[in-house]
Protein backbone atom coordinates (compact mmCIF):
# COMPACT_ATOMS: atom_id res chain seq x y z
CA UNK A 1 0.00 0.00 0.00
CA UNK A 2 1.66 3.47 -1.23
CA UNK A 3 0.58 6.80 0.35
CA UNK A 4 -1.30 7.59 -3.14
CA UNK A 5 -3.72 4.14 -2.89
CA UNK A 6 -3.64 4.62 1.08
CA UNK A 7 -5.77 8.44 0.19
CA UNK A 8 -7.37 7.10 -2.77
CA UNK A 9 -8.97 4.60 -0.45
CA UNK A 10 -9.87 7.48 1.77
CA UNK A 11 -11.10 9.47 -0.94
CA UNK A 12 -14.10 6.84 -2.43
CA UNK A 13 -15.32 6.92 1.23
CA UNK A 14 -15.56 10.49 1.11
CA UNK A 15 -16.59 10.69 -2.42
CA UNK A 16 -19.54 8.78 -1.12
CA UNK A 17 -20.29 10.35 2.17
CA UNK A 18 -19.51 13.90 0.28
CA UNK A 19 -22.85 12.65 -1.48
CA UNK A 20 -24.77 11.04 1.01
CA UNK A 21 -23.99 14.80 2.92
CA UNK A 22 -25.58 17.15 0.41
CA UNK A 23 -28.47 15.60 0.31
CA UNK A 24 -28.68 16.00 3.84
CA UNK A 25 -27.81 19.78 3.11
CA UNK A 26 -30.86 20.34 1.10
CA UNK A 27 -28.52 20.29 -2.06
CA UNK A 28 -28.66 17.09 -3.77
CA UNK A 29 -32.11 14.97 -4.51
CA UNK A 30 -31.26 11.12 -4.47
CA UNK A 31 -34.78 10.29 -5.10
CA UNK A 32 -34.42 8.36 -8.04
CA UNK A 33 -32.34 5.34 -7.86
CA UNK A 34 -30.43 5.85 -11.34
CA UNK A 35 -29.80 9.19 -10.62
CA UNK A 36 -28.79 8.92 -6.99
CA UNK A 37 -26.38 5.89 -7.98
CA UNK A 38 -25.00 7.88 -10.93
CA UNK A 39 -24.08 10.57 -8.49
CA UNK A 40 -22.90 8.18 -5.78
CA UNK A 41 -20.11 6.54 -8.79
CA UNK A 42 -19.06 10.15 -9.54
CA UNK A 43 -18.54 11.29 -5.99
CA UNK A 44 -16.28 7.91 -5.99
CA UNK A 45 -14.61 8.16 -8.91
CA UNK A 46 -13.09 12.09 -7.97
CA UNK A 47 -12.33 11.16 -4.37
CA UNK A 48 -10.69 8.62 -5.77
CA UNK A 49 -8.84 10.28 -8.24
CA UNK A 50 -8.71 13.82 -6.52
CA UNK A 51 -7.44 12.19 -2.90
CA UNK A 52 -4.91 9.99 -4.71
CA UNK A 53 -2.67 12.86 -6.12
CA UNK A 54 -3.17 14.51 -2.86
CA UNK A 55 -2.17 11.36 -1.11
CA UNK A 56 0.54 11.21 -3.87
CA UNK A 57 1.68 14.45 -2.88
CA UNK A 58 1.84 14.36 0.77
CA UNK A 59 4.14 10.98 0.18
CA UNK A 60 6.45 12.73 -1.61
CA UNK A 61 6.58 15.77 0.70
CA UNK A 62 7.34 13.41 3.70
CA UNK A 63 10.13 11.68 1.60
CA UNK A 64 11.38 14.76 1.30
CA UNK A 65 11.46 15.81 5.29
CA UNK A 66 12.28 12.23 6.00
CA UNK A 67 14.95 11.54 3.84
CA UNK A 68 15.62 8.32 5.37
CA UNK A 69 12.20 6.92 3.80
CA UNK A 70 13.98 6.14 0.70
CA UNK A 71 10.95 7.40 -1.13
CA UNK A 72 9.41 4.94 -4.09
CA UNK A 73 11.19 2.48 -5.91
CA UNK A 74 12.61 4.03 -8.87
CA UNK B 1 2.89 -2.49 13.94
CA UNK B 2 0.95 -4.83 12.03
CA UNK B 3 -1.72 -4.57 14.38
CA UNK B 4 -1.81 -1.03 13.59
CA UNK B 5 -2.40 -2.07 10.40
CA UNK B 6 -4.95 -4.26 10.96
CA UNK B 7 -6.80 -2.05 12.93
CA UNK B 8 -6.57 0.52 10.43
CA UNK B 9 -7.86 -2.33 7.96
CA UNK B 10 -11.00 -2.98 10.58
CA UNK B 11 -12.06 0.80 10.94
CA UNK B 12 -12.13 0.71 7.22
CA UNK B 13 -14.49 -1.97 6.85
CA UNK B 14 -16.61 -0.67 9.78
CA UNK B 15 -17.23 2.10 7.85
CA UNK B 16 -17.61 0.23 4.72
CA UNK B 17 -20.43 -1.67 6.75
CA UNK B 18 -22.00 1.87 7.66
CA UNK B 19 -22.21 2.62 4.69
CA UNK B 20 -23.93 0.03 2.82
CA UNK B 21 -26.00 0.21 5.89
CA UNK B 22 -27.30 3.36 5.14
CA UNK B 23 -27.77 2.74 1.97
CA UNK B 24 -30.00 -0.33 2.60
CA UNK B 25 -31.76 1.33 4.85
CA UNK B 26 -34.92 2.38 2.89
CA UNK B 27 -35.33 -0.75 1.36
CA UNK B 28 -34.45 -2.80 4.48
CA UNK B 29 -37.18 -0.90 6.92
CA UNK B 30 -40.16 -0.38 4.09
CA UNK B 31 -41.09 -2.73 2.14
CA UNK B 32 -43.75 -0.42 -0.56
CA UNK B 33 -42.37 1.48 -3.38
CA UNK B 34 -44.12 4.01 -5.26
CA UNK B 35 -46.31 2.47 -7.91
CA UNK B 36 -46.34 4.31 -11.42
CA UNK B 37 -49.00 6.17 -12.25
CA UNK B 38 -51.75 3.97 -14.18
CA UNK B 39 -55.45 4.76 -14.69
CA UNK B 40 -57.26 1.69 -12.50
CA UNK B 41 -59.95 -0.18 -14.87
CA UNK B 42 -63.68 0.78 -15.04
CA UNK B 43 -62.87 4.40 -13.63
CA UNK B 44 -64.24 7.72 -15.29
CA UNK B 45 -62.11 9.57 -17.24
CA UNK B 46 -60.29 12.49 -15.27
CA UNK B 47 -62.86 15.62 -15.25
CA UNK B 48 -61.57 17.57 -12.56
CA UNK B 49 -57.98 15.86 -11.58
CA UNK B 50 -57.56 15.52 -7.66
CA UNK B 51 -55.24 18.12 -5.56
CA UNK B 52 -53.51 17.59 -2.79
CA UNK B 53 -52.92 20.50 0.18
CA UNK B 54 -50.16 20.35 2.52
CA UNK B 55 -51.60 23.09 4.94
CA UNK B 56 -53.56 24.67 2.53
CA UNK B 57 -50.85 24.69 -0.25
CA UNK B 58 -51.47 22.76 -3.40
CA UNK B 59 -48.43 20.51 -3.84
CA UNK B 60 -48.21 21.34 -7.03
CA UNK B 61 -45.96 23.99 -6.38
CA UNK B 62 -43.64 22.19 -4.67
CA UNK B 63 -43.01 20.57 -7.98
CA UNK B 64 -39.06 21.07 -7.50
CA UNK B 65 -36.37 20.61 -4.71
CA UNK B 66 -35.92 24.22 -4.70
CA UNK B 67 -39.76 24.93 -4.49
CA UNK B 68 -40.03 22.53 -1.80
CA UNK B 69 -42.27 22.36 1.14
CA UNK B 70 -40.62 22.52 4.52
CA UNK B 71 -41.12 20.53 8.00
CA UNK B 72 -39.51 20.47 11.01
CA UNK B 73 -38.55 16.93 11.78
CA UNK B 74 -40.92 16.91 15.05
CA UNK B 75 -44.18 18.59 13.13
CA UNK B 76 -47.00 17.15 11.72
CA UNK B 77 -48.74 18.29 8.55
CA UNK B 78 -52.10 18.91 7.93
CA UNK B 79 -52.66 16.99 4.31
CA UNK B 80 -56.38 17.04 2.54
CA UNK B 81 -56.85 14.80 -0.90
CA UNK B 82 -59.79 16.14 -2.56
CA UNK B 83 -61.46 14.80 -6.15
CA UNK B 84 -64.35 14.77 -7.99
CA UNK B 85 -66.95 11.85 -7.91
CA UNK B 86 -67.04 11.51 -11.49
CA UNK B 87 -63.35 11.30 -11.36
CA UNK B 88 -63.28 8.21 -8.74
CA UNK B 89 -66.25 7.42 -6.86
CA UNK B 90 -65.25 6.92 -3.38
CA UNK B 91 -66.47 2.76 -3.31
CA UNK B 92 -63.30 2.64 -6.11
CA UNK B 93 -61.03 4.37 -4.19
CA UNK B 94 -59.46 2.15 -0.94
CA UNK B 95 -56.63 4.51 0.53
CA UNK B 96 -55.13 8.20 -0.18
CA UNK B 97 -51.29 7.53 0.29
CA UNK B 98 -48.36 9.48 1.13
CA UNK B 99 -45.16 8.11 0.66
CA UNK B 100 -41.62 9.62 0.73
CA UNK B 101 -39.08 8.40 -1.25
CA UNK B 102 -35.78 7.71 -0.91
CA UNK B 103 -33.37 6.47 -3.72
CA UNK B 104 -36.01 4.64 -5.52
CA UNK B 105 -37.77 3.24 -2.27
CA UNK B 106 -40.64 4.48 0.18
CA UNK B 107 -38.94 5.54 3.01
CA UNK B 108 -42.11 5.73 5.18
CA UNK B 109 -45.69 5.04 3.72
CA UNK B 110 -48.84 6.62 5.08
CA UNK B 111 -52.55 5.31 3.99
CA UNK B 112 -55.79 7.08 5.22
CA UNK B 113 -59.22 5.95 3.63
CA UNK B 114 -61.52 8.36 2.24
CA UNK B 115 -63.43 10.47 4.55
CA UNK B 116 -67.10 8.57 4.77
CA UNK B 117 -70.42 10.59 4.69
CA UNK B 118 -73.52 10.75 2.08
CA UNK B 119 -72.41 10.86 -1.84
CA UNK B 120 -71.58 14.16 -2.95
CA UNK B 121 -69.81 16.25 -6.05
CA UNK B 122 -66.66 15.63 -3.89
CA UNK B 123 -64.53 13.09 -2.19
CA UNK B 124 -62.21 13.69 0.37
CA UNK B 125 -59.37 12.21 2.87
CA UNK B 126 -57.37 13.80 5.39
CA UNK B 127 -54.44 12.75 6.86
CA UNK B 128 -52.72 14.11 9.91
CA UNK B 129 -48.80 13.48 8.88
CA UNK B 130 -45.70 13.45 10.37
CA UNK B 131 -42.04 12.46 9.37
CA UNK B 132 -42.59 9.08 12.06
CA UNK B 133 -40.02 6.93 13.77
CA UNK B 134 -37.19 8.40 11.49
CA UNK B 135 -37.78 11.97 11.98
CA UNK B 136 -34.44 11.62 14.36
CA UNK B 137 -32.84 9.75 11.65
CA UNK B 138 -32.62 12.00 8.32
CA UNK B 139 -33.30 15.17 7.00
CA UNK B 140 -32.50 17.16 3.79
CA UNK B 141 -34.64 16.81 0.46
CA UNK B 142 -37.50 13.83 -0.20
CA UNK B 143 -39.70 13.55 -2.94
CA UNK B 144 -42.81 12.49 -1.64
CA UNK B 145 -45.58 10.72 -3.99
CA UNK B 146 -49.37 11.43 -3.48
CA UNK B 147 -51.72 8.68 -4.68
CA UNK B 148 -54.88 7.17 -4.67
CA UNK B 149 -55.41 3.91 -4.44
CA UNK B 150 -57.83 1.86 -5.84
CA UNK B 151 -59.87 -1.40 -4.50
CA UNK B 152 -57.70 -3.76 -6.61
CA UNK B 153 -54.41 -1.84 -5.55
CA UNK B 154 -54.16 0.04 -8.70
CA UNK B 155 -52.91 3.71 -8.54
CA UNK B 156 -55.94 6.02 -9.96
CA UNK B 157 -53.88 9.00 -9.75
CA UNK B 158 -50.85 10.42 -8.36
CA UNK B 159 -48.94 13.23 -8.22
CA UNK B 160 -44.80 13.98 -7.15
CA UNK B 161 -43.41 16.37 -4.92
CA UNK B 162 -40.69 17.65 -2.85
CA UNK B 163 -40.32 17.99 0.99
CA UNK B 164 -37.25 19.52 2.91
CA UNK B 165 -37.21 17.94 5.83
CA UNK B 166 -35.63 20.22 8.74
CA UNK B 167 -33.62 18.96 11.81
CA UNK B 168 -32.53 20.87 14.55
CA UNK B 169 -28.97 23.16 14.00
CA UNK B 170 -29.64 21.88 10.72
CA UNK B 171 -27.01 18.64 11.40
CA UNK B 172 -29.06 17.00 14.45
CA UNK B 173 -30.33 13.89 13.14
CA UNK B 174 -28.40 10.71 13.50
CA UNK B 175 -27.36 10.37 9.32
CA UNK B 176 -25.92 13.60 8.62
CA UNK B 177 -23.67 13.05 12.31
CA UNK B 178 -23.00 9.58 11.48
CA UNK B 179 -21.54 10.75 8.15
CA UNK B 180 -19.73 14.04 9.42
CA UNK B 181 -18.16 11.84 11.82
CA UNK B 182 -17.44 9.52 8.92
CA UNK B 183 -15.33 12.27 6.91
CA UNK B 184 -13.49 13.75 9.29
CA UNK B 185 -12.00 9.99 10.35
CA UNK B 186 -10.78 9.84 6.73
CA UNK B 187 -9.80 13.23 6.24
CA UNK B 188 -7.28 11.95 9.11
CA UNK B 189 -6.64 9.33 7.23
CA UNK B 190 -5.96 11.45 4.32
CA UNK B 191 -4.22 13.74 6.37
CA UNK B 192 -1.37 10.83 7.89
CA UNK B 193 -1.89 8.91 4.14
CA UNK B 194 2.05 10.76 3.79
CA UNK B 195 3.76 8.25 6.18
CA UNK B 196 2.69 5.08 4.17
CA UNK B 197 5.51 5.98 1.33
CA UNK B 198 7.11 3.90 3.88
CA UNK B 199 5.53 0.75 2.61
CA UNK B 200 6.55 1.59 -1.17
CA UNK B 201 9.95 2.07 -0.62
CA UNK B 202 12.20 0.15 -1.45
CA UNK B 203 14.85 0.51 1.16
CA UNK B 204 13.08 -0.37 4.76
CA UNK B 205 13.77 2.45 7.40
CA UNK B 206 16.34 2.13 9.93
CA UNK B 207 15.21 0.27 12.69
CA UNK B 208 14.91 2.31 16.00
CA UNK B 209 12.29 4.42 13.79
CA UNK B 210 13.99 8.23 14.91
CA UNK B 211 14.68 10.49 12.26
CA UNK B 212 18.03 11.31 13.45
CA UNK B 213 20.58 10.25 10.57
CA UNK B 214 23.83 9.38 9.71
CA UNK B 215 24.39 8.10 6.09
CA UNK B 216 24.15 4.40 6.89
CA UNK B 217 22.31 2.34 4.27
CA UNK B 218 20.41 -0.57 5.43
CA UNK B 219 23.04 -2.73 6.39
CA UNK B 220 21.89 -4.82 9.02
CA UNK B 221 18.72 -6.09 7.34
CA UNK B 222 20.74 -6.99 4.18
CA UNK B 223 22.02 -10.94 4.32
CA UNK B 224 18.77 -11.40 5.90
CA UNK B 225 16.74 -12.34 3.47
CA UNK B 226 18.56 -12.64 0.35
CA UNK B 227 15.91 -14.16 -1.84
CA UNK B 228 12.35 -13.62 -0.23
CA UNK B 229 12.24 -9.67 -0.67
CA UNK B 230 8.40 -9.55 -0.62
CA UNK B 231 8.87 -9.94 3.19
CA UNK B 232 9.77 -6.51 5.08
CA UNK B 233 8.95 -7.33 8.39
CA UNK B 234 8.46 -4.60 10.75
CA UNK B 235 9.58 -1.62 8.71
CA UNK B 236 7.32 -2.21 6.66
CA UNK B 237 3.81 -1.07 9.18
CA UNK B 238 2.64 2.20 8.89
CA UNK B 239 3.88 4.66 10.93
CA UNK B 240 1.29 5.24 14.08
CA UNK B 241 -0.68 8.05 14.50
CA UNK B 242 0.49 10.67 15.69
CA UNK B 243 3.78 9.65 17.20
CA UNK B 244 6.84 11.25 15.25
Amino acid sequence: MSAASHAAGAGVVLGLVTVLLLQQFFVLDLTSLTTALVDLVIGAIVGGVLFAAIGWGLGRRYAHVHPDVGGPTP
Amino acid sequence: MAELRSRARTLRLVTAAVLLMLLALPTVAFAAAARPVAPAAGLEPAQTTPAVTWNGVDVASANSPSSALTISYNAAANVAFTWSSTYAPKANVATARLAMIYFGFALSTRDVPPVAGGLGPSESAVMNWTVGPIQYLVEGIYGVTASLIAQNGSTVWSENFYLKITAPGSILAAVPILVILITVYELYNVARSGRYIRLSAKSPPKTGGSSSSTAEPPATEAPAAPGTEATPPAAESPPPGGRS
